[in-house]
């Protein structure tokens, strides 16, 4: 008689790699690590951290490593590059060594808080969407430490994005993201913009090929460690990609 | 289609309904009126964008206690990494 084993297929937990590029960072990133295993232990998430570090000279490597020794190499990668490369390039590093089935893209200075993460997790699993954005603009969200002007050039820049784009989605400069990876590996293969279009050249570009896109409200705490940056070349800088978008999808 | 192809499809079909019905009327106030239209609208949705705008920025929510909340966080944090013997 032939005794029929039902193969139980073990469902794996999903993984969350989040990316985190650094440059000069020696304290802010002990400090978003420590939340950010605690925001997965507490939640019971698989994780990993690959921190993209541009060849600080503050000794940010060094920190990643002490850290590495207390969480795990095989918890917290690091991936450095020999030199200030570019946020898009980082991503693109980033993931060819991230090994989780979804990425999540952050700042590493604290004004994003690990928190929302499983906001973030939960909203993807209960409506098997692509990217889950944090937004700072729908009911919920906010930010704290920014002026009028702060506020007006903000809201003025998504405005205009808005409008000229069409985006469907609230927050289009957040760059406070959760991805499905070959989404965004096949995503940002086609960014070519630089600074705060970026982040709104993936979100258009995920659209136009597609993807589903929910949010969930976050607040951006700004800055408390070093001065954002937000001069006149970034601004323009900012205009030039909205233009190029706007001709361009 | 790219989004400035239609637009701009879109905007020649205005554009030809806007000269149809200016050769239609000849009539005076109505004439002016056609005439003045296409400003009369950029004019009124320059209103709007600055009216949103601005109620935008104004009911943009400031929330203080996130930031004190992040303090809180900040120092557990550190109190447990100088425990782990982690420096930085």
């Amino acid at each position: 008689m032939v005794t029929t084993r039902s193969a139980v297929k073990a469902v794996r937990r999903p993984r969350y790699s989040v990316l985190l590029p650094t440059y000069n960072e020696h304290e802010n990133i002990a400090l978003i690590v420590w939340l950010l295993v605690e925001t997965f232990e507490k939640h019971e998430l698989d994780w990993e951290i690959v921190v993209i570090d541009d060849n600080s000279p503050d000794g940010t490597q060094d920190v990643v490593r002490q850290l590495q020794q207390q969480f795990g190499e095989d918890r917290i990668l690091l991936r450095p590059r020999a030199g200030k490369l570019g946020l898009g390039t980082a991503y693109v590093h980033g993931l060819k060594h991230a090994t989780g089935d979804f990425v999540i893209i952050m700042d590493a200075d604290l004004s994003h808080h690990p928190k929302y993460i499983p906001d973030m997790v939960q909203k993807q699993a209960a409506t098997g969407c692509d990217i889950v954005t944090g937004t700072r603009y729908r009911q919920g969200g906010g930010v704290y430490g920014w002026n009028f002007k702060r506020k007006l050039t903000s809201r003025g820049a998504n405005l205009l994005a808005q409008t000229l784009l069409q985006p469907g989605v609230s927050d289009l400069t957040g760059s406070f993201r959760l991805f499905r990876k070959p989404c965004l590996e096949e995503v940002i293969a086609l960014c070519t913009s630089k600074g705060y279009a970026f982040q709104m050249e993936i979100a258009v570009r995920a659209k136009r090929l597609g993807y589903t896109i929910e949010e969930v409200p976050i607040v951006f705490v700004d800055r408390i460690y070093g001065a954002s940056k937000l001069g006149g070349a970034e601004i323009l800088m900012y205009l030039k990609g909205l233009a190029a978008l706007f001709l361009t999808t | 289609m790219l989004r400035i192809t239609r637009l701009a499809c879109v905007a020649a079909a205005i554009a030809a309904i806007w000269a149809a019905l200016l050769q239609q009327t000849t009539a005076e106030p109505a004439r002016t009126a056609v005439l003045l239209a296409p400003l009369a609208a950029a004019l009124l949705l320059a209103a709007y964008l600055a009216i949103t705008l601005l109620v935008g920025v104004v009911t943009f929510r400031t929330v203080p206690e996130e930031a004190e909340l992040l303090q809180k966080d900040i120092a557990r944090a550190k109190a447990d990494l100088a425990k782990r013997g982690i420096k930085y």
